[in-house]
C-alpha cells in the first residue's frame, strides 16, 4: 500500500493528533523503501546527513516515489543549525528531484517570491542572453497559480511531484494575507503534483493567523546532541591528523564550550579557530598526538579565555591569533578583552559631548527635578520618604531612557555648558550627528517643526567616562543617585 | 506634512521652478573693485588666489592619501585574500566550508564630514589594485531591502556598462534587482574578461585575479536600519558560493556598534577583521604644519581667525575637511583686499609694489602696523613715508622681505621651543604645536604666563632629561632645510657636548655646598644665634653646581634664540599683508547662527532692509514694518498660548496707528478682510520659523514654542 493513499484518505486535513499518528505509522513501517532511487544517491544522500539519518527517511517515505501524489504540506521546525535546510536541500539535489528552494527573506516582495520560485521551476536563470527577465511576469497570487500549472504542463512534470521549498517561511506572516494559506493549498489550486515545505524556527502554532489555513504535517527537528555534535565535528578533521586526534580535541573543545553554547555554526568556528593552538606541542616537537594530558594542559586556559568571546565575532581568526600573542607577551588579558568588547573611549567633540550628556540627563531625569538640579537658588530639597518608596519602585535607570522634547535638551546643555555658547548651526548639526551615530534616537513622529522628541541611548558606564573627560560630575545631577 | 497642519487652512501649491537650470558660477566674477570693474589688479589678485590654494590644495591632497595608507594598504591587502579557493566552474568548485561573509571594519572616527573623502579614496584605491567591482551604500539611501538591493546592482552592473558602452543605461532600471541577476551578470562578466578577444580595457583587467571580489562599502553602518542590514548580510551569505562578496564596514564610534545592530545568528555570518584609521587630529596637524608653518606659502591666518578655526574643530565636528574649506575661505577672503595683491612670493611682491598706482599705496598706507610702523620714525621720515611714493615702495620692499626672513626663522625655533616644553608637566605652552603656534600669533610669546612657567620647569630639569630634550631640538631643527638654523644647531650643539663632558665631577661638587652650612651649625649652640645664622643662609643664595651653571647658560642663551625669533607677527609692520585676521567675517560665513539672524531680522528688520524708515527706538514698532515683524513683536508680548483674536485685533492697532486716529472706531468692529489676510500670512510665516504651533488645548489658540522676550 502506498503511503500517498493514507494522505488521500485523510483528505489533506490532519489534526495534530492524527500528524503523530501517521508518523509512527511512517516509522513503523520500517526501514525505508527505496522509491525508485538508485542506491548509490541514497548512500550519499545518508553520508552528507550525519545524525539526521531518521529525518531523512521519514522525509524520504513522505515523498515516495517520483510519480506518488506526495504529501501536499509539510512544515519542518527547529533551533538554528539543527540542519533544516541542508538536509532538505541535500534530498532534492541528491535525488535530482524538480524543485524550488527560496529563502523567504530574499523575497520582500511577494512579486519576489513568485518570479524565484518559477524561474526555478522553469529552469530560467536571468543571464544577459535573456536580458536579466524572468520566466514570465506575475503580481498577483492568482497569475502565480496559473503560470506555475503552464510551467509544470511545458516541462512535462504532471507525472513527478514538485517540490516548492520555503525557508524562513515565519517571513510569510509579514506579507500579504492571502500567502501563506494559498500555499498551503497550492496543490488543490494547480490541480498538480505539487508539495509545499515550509522551514522555520519557531512552532506552527504561530502561523495561526486569519482564516483558510490548512494544517500541515508538522515535523520537528531536535537539536543536536553532544554525541552527534562530536560526530558532526569530527568530519571537519584536517589533512595529515587521525580521525581519533582530532575527536578528542574536539572532545576539549565541546567540554569548555557545551555548557555555554550549543549551536553547531559557533562551536565549529570555534574548534577550527583553536585548532592551531591545540597542535602548537606537538609541531614544537613538544608532545606527540598521544599524549592527550599535556595537550589538555596547554589547550584548556586557551580555550576558557575564548569562553569569554564566544559568539561576539569582532575579529577574524587571524586577528584572534596575533591578540592572543600580544596578550600573551603583556599577560594583562583582561584589559586586552575590555578593548576587545567595546570599552573603548571614544573621542568627540567638545560640544558633542556636553550635548550627549543633556540627552542623558533629560532621559533619566524626570522633568519636574530640572528647576532643583539647574536653577540656582532651588535649595536642595531632600527626598521625602513617599518619594523615595515611589522612586524605588521605578528607578529610571531600570526602566530606561525616556523621551524629550529638544527644548529640553537645549535648556539642560546651556545651564551645564562652561562659557558663552551662541546657537549656531553647527550645534544643531551636532545633535543630528549624535542621532546618525546612533548615541541618541528621534522618536516619535519626524516632523522637524512640531518639536521632534529625543532618547539617549548610551548607558551610565560609557556616559561617565564621557563626562570624567569633561570634568563634569554627571552623578551629582542624576535623580536616581541624590 | 507640517502644512497641513498649518494654522490657516488652505491649500498649497509649489511649483517648481522655471529656471532650474543653474548659471555656473565663476568665482573670478567677484573679483571687482570698489567701483565693481574689473581691472587689471583684480585679474591680477584673482589668479594669484587661484595659484596659491592650487599649490595648497595639491598639497593637502597628497596628505590625504598619505594619511591613511597603511591602514588602506592593510585592507586593500585584506580584501584581496578573502576569497582565495573561489570558483565558478563546476568540476574545481570545492565545498565552502562555512557561509561567513568577509567583512572589514574599518574605525573611522566620530568627523563624519571627513568621511566621504576617506571613502572615495579606499574606492579608487580598491578599483585600482584588486576589483572593478565595488559599491558604496550610504545609509540614508538604505531605507529599505529594496533600495539597498537596488542600489548595490545598480552600482556592480553600472560598472559593466562603463567598461562597454553607456547606453544601456536605461536597460538596467528595468531588471528586477535581485540576487540571481547579479549572479548571472557576474559570471558573464568573469567569463568576458577571460575571453582572449576582448581589447578594450583589457590591459586595465589583467591586473586583477581571475574572480575579482564584490566589495560592498557601506560607509555609515551606524545609520543603517538594523533590520533591512540584517536581511542584506542573510541574503549575501547565501550566494557566498556563487558570488565574492566582502563587505567593508564603515564605523564611527566603535566595533561594538555592529553588535547593537545585528542579532548573532546574523553577526555570525560575518567574520570580521578590524581595522583603525588615523584620528582626525593627527591629519588636523599634518595639515597645519604643511599648509601654514611653512615659508612655503606666503599666505597665513591671524591669531583670531586661526583660534575659531581651531575651536570649530575641537568643539563640533573634528573635521578636517571643514577645517581646510574654512582655510580656503579666509584665502579668497584675504584675496579680495587690496593687500592680498602682495602676498606672493618675494620677487613677485617686489615687482608688484614697483607698479603700483598711488591709490594702491595709500590703501596699504593705512594699515594699521604700517601707521604705527611709521610713528616709531624721525619726523622727516615720516613725512618721506607718507607723501613720496617712490621711497614708500623701497621701504615696503625691505619691509616685505623682513617679513620673509622672519618667517624663515620663525617655524624652526618654534619647533624647537615645542620640542623643548612639551614634555613638560601640565603642559604650560601647550601639547600640541598648534597650541603654542596660536600663542605666538596672538603676543609675543615670552611675555605669556606658559612661557614663563614653561622656563622655571626648565631650570629645575634633570641632567639627562635636559639632554634629551636638546636632542629633540636639534633633531626638529635638522628637519628643516629650507631655512638657514646651522648657527643655532651648532651652539645646541655644543652645549650638549658640553653637559655630556661634564661627566661625574658634577656629583663631587654637589656635596661641597652641603658641608658648610653643617660645620658651621656644629659650632653654634645658642638657639638665638642658630636662628640668625639660618636667617642668613637662607637669604643667601645657594652656590650653584657646575651643571646648573650651565644649565642656567644653556637655557638664557635659548630664551636670548626665542625672544630674538618669536616675536608676534602682529608687532611686525605690514604683517597683514600675509596674515588674514577678519574673524567676524569668518564666522559669519563658517559658524552660522540661523536662529539669531531670524531673530534680528525680525526685531530689527532695518539691519537687513537698509530702509531709513524702519530705523526706530527700542521698544516701539513702525507701522511700516513688514507684517510678519509686527507680529513677531506682538507675539512676544504674550504668554505660553496666544489668543488669535486678541493678536489680529492688536495687530490690526498697529497698522492702523500710523493713519488718523478718526477712522479707527468705525472699523473696530469689522476688520478689513485684507488686513486679515495678511495677518494670517504673518502668522503662518511665524509657524513656518518654529515660533508658534498649533494647539488643542485652548480653542482659538496658539501655543509659542519659544520663552522670554516680554
Amino acid at each position: 500500500m502506498s503511503f500517498s493513499l493514507i494522505f488521500q484518505t485523510l483528505k489533506y486535513n490532519l489534526s495534530y493528533s492524527k500528524n503523530k499518528l501517521l508518523i509512527a505509522i511512517i516509522m513503523a513501517a520500517g526501514p525505508p523503501v527505496v522509491f525508485g532511487h538508485p542506491a548509490e544517491q541514497l548512500a550519499e544522500l545518508y553520508r552528507s546527513c550525519p545524525s539526521r539519518q531518521d529525518q531523512v527517511k521519514l522525509l524520504l517515505a513522505l515523498f515516495g516515489q517520483k510519480k506518488h501524489l506526495s504529501c501536499p504540506r509539510v512544515f519542518l521546525y527547529g533551533p538554528t543549525g539543527s540542519g533544516k535546510s541542508h538536509v532538505i536541500s541535500n534530498i532534492l539535489n541528491t535525488l535530482k528531484l524538480p524543485h524550488a528552494l527560496v529563502n523567504c527573506v530574499e523575497c520582500y516582495t511577494s512579486r519576489l517570491l513568485y518570479d524565484h520560485i518559477l524561474n526555478q521551476v522553469a529552469m530560467v536563470t536571468p543571464t544577459p542572453d535573456n536580458d536579466y527577465a524572468n520566466y514570465s511576469r506575475c503580481d498577483n497570487m492568482n497569475d502565480f497559480v496559473k503560470t506555475l500549472r503552464t510551467v509544470i504542463e511545458d516541462r512535462e512534470l504532471q507525472e513527478e511531484t514538485v517540490y516548492i521549498v520555503l525557508d524562513k517561511a515565519e517571513r510569510l506572516r509579514e506579507m500579504d494575507m492571502n500567502i501563506l494559506p494559498a500555499f498551503l493549498r497550492l496543490g488543490e489550486l494547480t490541480g498538480c503534483n505539487v508539495c509545499v515545505i515550509l522551514l522555520t524556527e519557531i512552532v506552527w502554532e504561530k502561523f495561526r493567523a486569519g482564516t483558510g489555513v490548512c494544517e500541515p504535517l508538522v515535523l520537528h527537528f531536535p537539536d543536536y546532541t553532544k554525541d552527534e555534535l562530536l560526530e558532526i565535528l569530527s568530519l571537519d578533521c584536517p589533512a595529515g591528523y587521525t580521525k581519533d586526534f582530532y575527536m578528542s580535541y574536539v572532545n576539549i573543545v565541546l567540554s569548555v564550550f557545551y555548557m555555554a553554547c550549543r549551536n553547531l555554526n559557533e562551536i565549529r568556528h570555534l574548534a577550527v579557530l583553536n585548532f592551531p593552538k591545540f597542535c602548537e606541542p606537538i609541531k614544537k616537537g613538544e608532545a606527540s598526538e598521544e599524549d592527550v594530558h599535556k595537550l589538555w594542559r596547554n589547550i584548556e586556559p586557551h580555550l576558557r579565555k575564548a569562553l569569554q568571546t564566544v559568539y561576539l565575532r569582532e575579529v577574524s581568526s587571524a586577528q584572534w591569533e596575533r591578540m592572543q600573542e600580544e596578550a600573551a607577551a603583556q599577560e594583562t588579558l583582561v584589559t586586552n578583552i575590555k578593548t576587545l568588547t567595546g570599552k573603548v573611549n571614544m573621542e568627540l567633540p567638545f560640544y558633542s559631548k556636553f550635548l550627549l550628556i543633556a540627552a542623558y540627563l533629560a532621559s533619566y531625569n524626570p522633568a519636574r527635578t530640572d528647576r532643583r538640579f539647574f536653577l540656582k537658588h532651588a535649595g536642595r530639597t531632600k527626598k521625602t520618604v513617599q518619594q523615595m518608596k515611589r522612586d524605588e519602585r521605578a528607578s529610571s535607570q531600570l526602566l530606561g531612557p525616556k523621551p524629550f522634547p529638544l527644548d529640553r535638551l537645549m535648556a539642560i546643555f546651556y545651564s551645564i555648558v562652561e562659557g558663552k555658547v551662541a546657537p549656531t548651526a553647527n550645534i544643531y548639526s551636532q545633535i543630528s550627528s549624535l542621532v546618525t551615530l546612533r548615541l541618541m534616537t528621534q522618536v516619535g513622529s519626524d516632523d522637524q517643526l512640531d518639536g521632534s522628541k529625543f532618547k539617549c541611548t548610551v548607558g551610565l558606564d560609557f556616559m561617565r567616562s564621557i563626562a570624567r573627560t569633561v570634568n563634569f560630575d554627571i552623578i551629582r545631577y542624576l535623580y536616581d543617585f541624590v | 506634512m507640517s502644512t497641513s497642519g498649518s494654522v490657516s487652512k488652505a491649500c498649497f501649491v509649489f511649483k517648481p521652478k522655471a529656471g532650474k537650470r543653474k548659471k555656473k558660477l565663476n568665482p573670478a566674477d567677484y573679483f571687482v573693485n570698489e567701483t565693481g570693474a574689473k581691472t587689471e589688479a583684480t585679474r591680477e589678485r584673482y589668479d594669484t588666489y587661484q595659484i596659491l590654494w592650487e599649490d595648497m590644495n595639491k598639497d593637502i591632497d597628497a596628505l590625504q592619501t598619505d594619511i591613511h595608507k597603511k591602514v588602506f594598504d592593510d585592507l586593500v591587502g585584506y580584501v584581496g585574500t578573502t576569497h582565495p579557493g573561489f570558483s565558478l566552474e563546476e568540476g574545481t568548485k570545492q565545498k565552502v566550508s562555512s557561509n561567513e561573509i568577509p567583512t572589514a571594519a574599518l574605525v573611522t572616527g566620530v568627523n563624519m564630514p571627513d568621511h566621504g573623502m576617506i571613502f572615495s579614496n579606499l574606492t579608487s584605491l580598491l578599483q585600482d589594485n584588486i576589483t572593478p567591482y565595488v559599491a558604496r551604500l550610504q545609509a540614508k539611501d538604505c531605507s529599505a531591502m529594496k533600495n539597498i538591493m537596488s542600489k548595490v546592482i545598480m552600482q556592480f552592473m553600472g560598472n559593466k556598462d562603463l567598461l562597454d558602452d553607456d547606453d544601456d543605461e536605461v536597460q538596467v532600471k528595468r531588471i528586477s534587482p535581485t540576487m540571481p541577476v547579479l549572479c548571472g551578470w557576474y559570471a558573464d562578466a568573469v567569463k568576458r574578461s577571460q575571453s582572449p578577444n576582448k581589447s578594450p580595457s583589457k590591459k586595465r583587467k589583467s591586473s586583477y585575479g581571475q574572480y575579482p571580489p564584490l566589495v560592498i562599502v557601506m560607509e555609515d553602518l551606524e545609520g543603517f536600519p538594523a533590520q533591512v542590514l540584517q536581511d542584506f548580510i542573510i541574503i549575501c551569505s547565501q550566494y557566498l558560493s556563487r558570488l565574492p562578496l566582502v563587505l567593508v564596514f564603515g564605523i564611527a564610534t566603535t566595533v561594538t556598534a555592529v553588535h547593537t545592530l545585528l542579532p548573532h545568528s546574523v553577526s555570525s555570518l560575518l567574520c570580521m577583521e578590524k581595522f583603525q584609521a588615523q584620528p582626525s587630529t593627527e591629519y588636523l596637524s599634518q595639515v597645519i604644519n604643511k599648509t601654514l608653518l611653512t615659508t612655503k606659502y606666503p599666505f597665513k591666518l591671524g591669531h583670531r581667525v586661526f583660534q575659531l578655526l581651531l575651536d570649530m574643530f575641537l568643539y563640533h565636528d573634528f573635521s578636517v575637511v571643514n577645517f581646510i574649506r574654512g582655510l580656503q575661505f579666509a584665502m579668497i577672503e584675504h584675496f579680495f583686499s587690496d593687500l592680498g595683491m602682495l602676498c606672493c612670493g618675494a620677487k613677485l611682491s617686489a615687482s608688484r609694489v614697483k607698479a603700483m598706482d598711488h591709490r594702491q599705496l595709500e590703501a596699504i598706507r593705512k594699515s594699521p602696523s604700517f601707521r604705527r610702523h611709521v610713528e616709531l620714525q624721525k619726523p622727516q621720515e615720516q613725512r618721506d613715508l607718507l607723501l613720496n611714493d617712490k621711497h614708500t615702495k623701497e621701504v615696503f620692499i625691505s619691509l616685505l622681505k623682513g617679513l620673509d626672513s622672519y618667517h624663515g626663522m620663525c617655524y624652526p625655533i618654534m619647533h624647537c621651543l615645542h620640542a623643548l616644553t612639551s614634555s613638560l608637566p601640565r603642559h604650560p605652552l601647550g601639547k600640541q604645536l598648534r597650541e603654542l603656534y596660536s600663542l605666538v600669533l596672538e603676543s609675543n610669546v615670552w611675555e605669556t604666563q606658559g612661557y614663563k612657567d614653561a622656563f622655571s620647569l626648565l631650570r629645575l630639569m634633570a641632567r639627562d632629561d635636559l639632554v634629551s630634550v636638546l636632542r629633540q631640538c636639534v633633531e626638529r631643527l635638522q628637519a628643516w632645510t629650507e631655512s638657514d638654523v646651522s648657527e643655532v644647531i651648532m651652539e645646541v650643539q655644543t652645549y650638549k657636548a658640553q653637559l655630556a663632558s661634564l661627566g661625574d665631577g658634577s656629583q663631587e661638587e654637589q656635596e661641597e655646598p652641603d658641608e658648610t652650612p653643617k660645620e658651621r651649625l656644629s659650632k653654634t649652640t645658642k638657639l638665638h644665634d642658630l636662628q640668625n645664622r639660618l636667617r642668613e643662609s637662607a637669604k643667601q643664595k645657594k652656590k650653584l653646581t657646575k651643571y646648573e651653571v650651565l644649565r642656567n647658560k644653556i637655557l638664557d642663551y635659548l630664551d636670548e634664540i626665542f625672544r630674538t625669533h618669536l616675536p608676534s607677527p602682529t608687532t611686525l609692520p605690514l604683517h597683514e599683508v600675509y596674515y588674514y585676521d577678519r574673524v567676524s567675517t569668518l564666522r559669519r560665513h563658517m559658524n552660522a547662527a540661523p536662529r539669531a539672524a531670524i531673530q534680528t531680522a525680525l526685531s530689527n528688520p532695518h539691519f537687513y532692509l537698509q530702509d531709513e524708515s524702519l530705523k526706530t527706538e527700542d521698544g516701539t514698532i513702525p507701522n511700516t514694518a513688514p507684517d510678519v515683524c509686527i507680529a513677531y513683536k506682538l507675539h512676544l508680548e504674550c504668554g505660553r498660548l496666544i489668543n488669535l483674536y486678541d493678536w489680529l485685533q492688536a495687530f490690526v492697532m498697529l497698522v492702523h496707528s500710523g493713519d488718523e486716529n478718526g477712522t479707527d472706531s468705525s472699523k473696530q468692529k469689522k476688520v478689513d478682510e485684507v488686513l486679515q489676510a495678511r495677518f494670517i500670512r504673518a502668522v503662518s510665516e511665524l509657524q513656518f520659523l518654529g515660533f508658534i504651533k498649533p494647539t488643542k488645548r485652548k480653542t482659538d489658540h496658539v501655543a509659542r514654542l519659544t520663552w522670554g522676550g516680554c
